[in-house]
């Protein structure tokens, strides 16, 4: 008789053999006979964000240096032929290093399982290492954006020696006073919106000139989709039944960042991928994969290898941000 | 209050020792699941359990000292003495193990110090005579079996924070216990 009154019973989670190589005891399920089909059932389909919001480089030594200097900047006087001509310089700007750290992992496989594994068991564990490998950069750019906006500690300093969204920045020219790309700590609203635009407009340059740019993109967390999405396609303002125009009504293209796990929004204002964007990813090594068999002829090792450091000059042109209130 | 809510066992990651499965036998009574930490008794691989009742650490008393110790690659649930296939821990051999507090609330990687050596602590199972999953004391360095090498904080920076993944630490067991 069919059994369509099944209740729920959770299983025991499989736990590993505990040894550092693959052996047919690893699979004792998958590789039993009599089973109709077997899978690897793999989550490669994760999204991969975080190297959208940064530039690449790429470096040559663990730790890498990089120097700015500035424009002479400011305006021509008003000067007759023959009078005596103003000569004006220019000097360094901030500095940044960079230093790129190695990552590894490998694996092992026994002879034997090799040889007994007819459903496939060890195939595709490069594709797994490469998988790791990309996720351990998504993880990496995560923490940069997780840890950037008021936070007792973050994982770089902008080349001014502020986080990346920060507030009474320095500018290089002594000068120009400070600036900030941090917003107050809000809701996000068509107000809030619109001061984020303003006050991106009233961006100044290292010199303290107007240098006005343009919100392109909104970088937003998981929570804040449904009040952006609101925000972005209603023509009055969501927020109040006094059939006010929405200001911001389809004004900015946005979105969710996944692996955000701090409420907060970025704005981007540039093309991230270009050279404009000064948060970088810094590469000393792609990923590469070595397959080698050591003092064991029956035991094969695969290894994949990656070196990379990520660094920050000046957020100046693309990015500004806010935490997020609910 | 305790924080104890580990979920797997160590697991051998740099210079396991030999794995083998025609060598060693198996106790006939004491069953055990595979990634169970084991050692001899009269010459037959038996769990290693805390010996004093009711406790769960796992400690030197546990273990022995100049012993040989081992994980268990397979299952040993049916009464009998059987070839069981193991891999044995050396004392240059890498465990990754999990955390947990014995008595405090924070089983983090910013609870353990590398270099110090902690006691291990078990959860008991009953279906297979107190063999189960073992983790890292942080509570616990009275005659301790671990040494900590590196905490995952370090050497795993870049990882999914939310689950048990970030609290770990790589360790070596003391080198007067797998003499």
């Amino acid at each position: 008789m069919a059994d369509f009154s099944m209740t729920a019973s959770a299983k025991s989670a499989i736990q590993y053999s505990g040894a550092d190589t693959h052996t047919r005891e690893l699979f004792v399920e998958s590789l039993a006979r009599g089973l109709d089909m077997v899978w690897k059932r793999d989550f490669t389909d994760k999204p991969k964000q975080g190297m959208l919001y940064m530039s690449e480089g790429t470096v040559k030594q663990p730790t890498a240096k990089f120097q700015t200097f500035r424009t002479i900047g400011g305006v021509v006087g008003q000067n007759r032929d023959t009078d005596d001509m103003d000569f004006v310089t220019r000097a360094d700007g901030f500095g940044f290093e960079v230093v790129t750290y190695p990552y590894r992992q490998g694996i092992k496989i026994e002879r034997e399982l090799e040889e007994t594994d007819d459903v496939g068991v060890i195939r595709g564990m490069q594709s797994d290492l490469a998988e790791n490998a990309l996720m351990t950069q998504e993880y990496a750019v995560a923490d940069v954006f997780n840890r950037s906006i008021a936070p007792t500690s973050a994982p770089l300093l902008a080349d001014d020696g502020m986080y990346l969204i920060d507030s009474d920045r320095p500018n290089a020219n002594p000068e120009a006073g400070t600036w900030s790309n941090e917003e107050s700590t809000s809701a996000i609203t068509p107000t809030s919106l619109a001061t984020a635009q303003l006050n991106a407009r009233n961006t100044t340059d290292e010199n303290g000139f107007p240098y006005p740019r343009n919100i392109v993109k909104l970088l937003i967390h998981k929570n804040d989709e449904k009040t952006v999405e609101e925000i972005m396609k209603s023509d009055k303002n969501p927020l109040n039944a006094n059939n006010t125009y929405n200001t911001m009504y389809n004004r900015f293209k946005w979105e969710v960042y996944d692996y955000l796990t701090t409420r907060s929004i970025f704005y981007i204002m540039d093309d991230p991928k270009s050279e404009k964007n000064e948060l970088r990813f810094y590469w000393r090594k792609k990923p590469e994969f070595k397959t080698w068999v050591g003092d064991n002829p029956d035991v094969t090792s695969q290894r994949v290898r990656f070196i990379f450091g990520i660094g920050c000059g000046s957020p100046r042109k693309v990015w500004r941000g806010g935490l997020v209130t609910a | 209050m305790a924080s104890i809510a580990f979920t797997i066992n160590p697991r051998i990651v740099r210079n396991g020792g030999p794995i083998t499965s025609d060598v060693y036998k198996s106790h006939a009574t004491t069953l055990w699941l595979k990634g169970t930490l084991l050692k001899f008794a009269s010459g037959l691989l038996t769990p290693v359990v805390d010996t004093k009742s009711g406790a769960a650490e796992i400690d030197t008393d546990d273990t022995g000292t100049a012993v040989q110790l081992f994980v268990a690659l397979e299952d040993h649930i049916v009464a009998g003495t059987d070839f069981v296939a193991v891999q044995e821990i050396l004392s240059d051999t890498v465990l990754e193990m999990q955390l947990c507090a014995s008595s405090t609330t924070s089983p983090a990687t910013a609870a353990v110090t590398a270099g110090t050596s902690y006691a291990g602590y078990q959860l008991q199972n009953a279906s297979y005579e107190g063999s189960g999953l073992v983790a890292l004391d942080v509570d616990d360095t009275t005659t301790p079996v671990f040494r900590v090498v590196e905490v995952s904080s370090n050497y795993k920076p870049f990882t999914n924070t939310t689950t048990k993944e970030y609290a770990k630490v790589l360790v070596k067991v003391l080198p007067t216990i797998v003499a």
